[in-house]
C-alpha cells in the first residue's frame, strides 16, 4: 500500500554556512494492507521529519512515496488534498493538536461537512458513531479542550482521524504524554480500530516495547537511517544491527509478570 | 548495636491545597546507602511529597500534619535559613528538566562553583579542584570543557550529569531525584541511573527516587512504594513489587505495560478502566474502588489499612504507621492498603 524508496529530507544549516543537516537520509520501507510498520528510534534521529514527509507536511529532498500505486511527491494540490484524506496523522500531544478554542463538535464536523460534504444531520450522525467508536459519549461533544483529560483528548484526536475513513494512519508518539493506565486504554483502541477497519498504520516510539506489542514488522531507525527491518518478533528476539541490541539492553530487565484477576 | 536512626523518615505527612486534602498521609523512611523508589501515575502525590519534604510546596499548598526529620532533626517548621542550608545542602535534588534547572546564562562550572562556595566554603583553587572530582565522579572526564560549556551546548545526558555534580557539591546525606530521566531517550537514562546506583554505594547516600515508571524504578531500588491519588497503597521490597504485587493497582499498572505484562504481541493490553480521580478528590473510600476489577461496596465506605501480608504480626498502629520500621528497607516486609486482606472481606 505504501512504498517508500530513499526518502531524504535535508535541512538547511541553522547556522550560515554550516553543513546542511540530513534529518532523513536515504530511508526505503513499505506497508502492507491492515498492516502495521513500528518505526523505532531515539529523539532527533528524524522519525517525526519521516512522518511528515510521507504526507508531504515536509517536502521531501529526494526519493520517491508512493501510496496506492500513485506518486505522492508528483501530486497537484487538489490530489493532494484527496490523498490526506486516505492517510491521516494522531500526533503526540493531544494538548497542542487540538484547538483550544474549538468545541469538540465543531473541531469534528468540520472535516465530515466541508472535506466530505456531508449535510448537516448526516455529519451529527456520522459523529456520534465516531465518538462512539472510540469510547466517548454525546456529553463529550459538547466540551471545549482543556476540559477533557488527556486520554480523552487524543481518543477526539483519533475520531478526528477516523473521520474521513482513512486507509492508512500514522500514530507519532500517540501515547506518550499519558499515564501507563490510560496508555493501555488508547493502545487498545488502536489496536481495535485497525482490525475493525483494516487500517495500515505506521506506529512511532522511542519505546521500542510499546513498538514491539503494536507492529508487524519493525524499522529501527539512527541518524536519519534504518540500521535495521524485520518482523517485530525476529527483531526482538535476535536484533542484527548493535544499535538495536543497545536499545533492548536499555529496557528494565523483567520477567514477564503473571498476575491473576477474577473472571 | 545501637540501630542508627533513619537519614530521612518521613511520618504521616499530609498536604492541602487549598482545603483540599492532596497528600494523605504518607510515611517512609530511608537509611544510609539505601534506594527507596516512589512510583505512581500524575497526580498521585510523589513531586508533592518531594516539595513538602524540602519546604517547598507552591503557594496555596501546606503541611497539615506529620513531621519530616533528616537525621532526626525536624525540618517541619524549621526556618528558612536552616532550610536554605539544607536544600542543596545535605539534601541534593535533582529534578525532571536539567535544561530547565540551570542557570542558561552562567557557564556550568560557575553553577557547580557557587554550590561548593554556599555550602562547603570553597573559594580559588580548592574549589576548581573540587569542581573537577565531581565532574569527573559523575562521568563528566572533559573537565575544562565542561565546565567552560553554556547549558546549551551540553547534551540531555550531560546537562543530567552537571546536575547531579551540582546536587552532590553539597555533600548531602539524601539524594532526592525527581523523574531524573523522563526527559531522557532508554540508552541516556539507563546510564544516569546506573550513575545514582553507584553513588548511593559509593557514597552512603539516601536515595529517594520517584518516577511514574515502575519499570525504572524496580530494578534500581531497595524498597518500592506505589502511590495512587495521595497514598501509598503498597510497601514492598522491590523484586516482590513484580514478582508478587498484592494491590490491586499495582497489579492492574503491571498487566497495563506493553514491557512488563508479558501479553502477546498485537493483542489487547488489560487496561484500567475510567479516570484518574482529580487531586483532592478523595471519595469516603479506597480511591481505587471505582477502577478496581475486585471492589465490593464496602470498598467505597472505609479507607483501608495497611495490612502486613508476609509476618504473623501485624503492624502497629494505625492509619499513619509506616509498615517498615527503623530504616530498613531490606526487610521482606511487604504491605498493602487494601480491604480485601483485612479480616472480614
Amino acid at each position: 500500500m505504501l512504498e517508500v524508496t530513499e526518502l531524504r529530507k535535508v535541512y538547511r544549516a541553522r547556522v550560515p554556512g554550516g553543513p546542511p543537516v540530513p534529518a532523513v537520509d536515504g530511508v526505503s520501507f513499505n506497508v502492507g494492507v491492515g498492516e502495521t510498520l513500528g518505526l523505532v528510534g531515539e529523539s532527533g534521529c528524524g522519525k517525526s521529519t519521516l512522518s511528515r514527509c510521507l504526507m508531504r507536511l515536509v517536502e521531501p529532498t529526494g526519493g520517491q512515496v508512493s501510496f496506492a500505486g500513485n506518486d505522492v511527491r508528483a501530486l497537484r494540490p487538489a490530489a493532494l488534498r484527496a490523498f490526506r484524506r486516505r492517510m491521516q496523522i494522531v500526533h503526540q500531544d493531544p494538548y497542542s493538536s487540538l484547538d483550544p478554542l474549538m468545541r469538540i463538535d465543531h473541531t469534528l464536523n468540520a472535516p465530515l461537512r466541508h472535506v466530505l460534504g456531508l449535510e448537516p444531520r448526516a455529519a451529527e450522525q456520522r459523529m456520534m458513531a465516531l465518538l462512539e467508536e472510540v469510547g466517548l459519549n454525546a456529553a463529550h461533544r459538547l466540551a471545549y479542550p482543556h476540559e477533557l483529560s488527556g486520554g480523552q483528548r487524543q481518543r477526539v484526536a483519533i475520531a478526528r482521524a477516523l473521520s474521513l475513513k482513512p486507509e492508512f494512519i500514522i500514530a507519532d508518539e500517540p501515547t506518550s504524554a499519558l499515564d501507563v493506565s490510560i496508555q493501555a486504554q488508547v493502545l487498545n483502541l488502536l489496536l481495535r480500530l485497525q482490525r475493525d477497519h483494516g487500517l495500515a498504520m505506521l506506529f512511532i516510539s522511542h519505546d521500542i516495547s510499546l513498538v514491539a506489542h503494536m507492529s508487524d514488522r519493525i524499522a529501527v531507525m539512527q541518524s536519519g537511517r534504518l540500521v535495521e527491518t524485520g518482523a517485530a518478533a525476529a527483531v526482538i528476539a535476535h536484533p542484527q544491527h548493535p544499535y538495536t541490541r543497545s536499545l533492548l539492553a536499555a529496557r528494565p530487565h523483567r520477567p514477564p509478570v503473571s498476575v491473576t484477576f477474577p473472571a | 548495636m545501637t540501630p542508627q536512626p533513619p537519614v530521612l523518615a518521613v511520618d504521616g505527612l499530609a498536604v492541602e491545597i487549598a482545603g483540599a486534602p492532596v497528600l494523605g498521609g504518607v510515611s517512609l523512611e530511608i537509611g544510609a546507602g539505601e534506594a527507596l523508589g516512589l512510583v505512581g501515575e500524575s497526580g498521585c502525590g510523589k513531586s508533592i511529597t518531594a516539595l513538602a519534604i524540602l519546604g517547598l510546596l507552591p503557594r496555596g499548598a501546606r503541611v497539615s500534619a506529620g513531621s519530616v526529620r533528616l537525621r532526626g532533626g525536624e525540618l517541619l517548621g524549621a526556618s528558612e535559613e536552616a532550610l536554605c542550608r539544607v536544600r542543596g545542602g545535605s539534601v541534593g535534588m535533582i529534578f525532571q528538566e536539567p535544561g530547565a534547572c540551570l542557570d542558561p546564562v552562567m557557564r556550568v562550572g560557575r553553577q557547580i562553583g557557587e554550590s561548593l562556595r554556599l555550602h562547603r566554603g570553597l573559594r580559588g583553587a580548592a574549589q576548581h579542584a573540587a569542581l573537577r572530582e565531581l565532574l569527573v565522579e559523575v562521568g563528566l572526564s572533559e573537565t575544562d570543557r565542561v565546565a567552560r560549556a553554556y547549558p546549551h551546548e551540553l547534551s540531555g545526558g550531560m546537562q543530567q550529569r552537571t546536575m547531579i555534580a551540582m546536587a552532590l557539591a553539597g555533600e548531602p546525606v539524601l539524594l532526592i531525584a525527581d523523574e531524573p530521566t523522563t526527559a531522557l531517550d532508554a540508552r541516556i537514562a539507563s546510564q544516569i541511573l546506573d550513575l545514582l546506583d553507584r553513588l548511593r554505594r559509593e557514597r552512603g547516600l539516601a536515595l529517594l527516587l520517584i518516577s511514574h515508571d515502575l519499570a525504572v524504578i524496580g530494578g534500581r531500588c531497595d524498597r518500592v512504594l506505589v502511590m495512587y491519588a495521595g497514598r501509598v497503597v503498597e510497601s514492598a521490597p522491590a523484586a516482590q513489587v513484580f514478582d508478587a504485587a498484592r494491590h490491586p493497582y499495582t497489579a492492574a499498572l503491571i498487566a497495563a505495560s506493553p514491557g512488563l505484562a508479558g501479553v502477546a504481541p498485537k493483542s489487547a493490553l488489560r487496561d484500567i478502566p475510567g479516570q484518574l480521580p482529580p487531586p483532592g478528590g478523595g471519595s469516603d473510600g479506597c480511591a481505587f474502588a471505582g477502577r478496581c476489577a475486585f471492589a465490593r461496596p464496602v470498598c467505597a465506605q472505609r479507607v483501608p489499612v495497611w495490612t502486613l501480608l508476609n509476618a504473623a504480626r501485624r503492624p502497629e498502629g494505625g492509619e499513619h504507621r509506616s509498615p517498615q520500621g527503623g530504616g530498613h528497607l531490606v526487610t521482606p516486609d511487604h504491605a498493602v492498603r487494601c480491604l480485601q486482606f483485612e479480616a472480614g472481606w
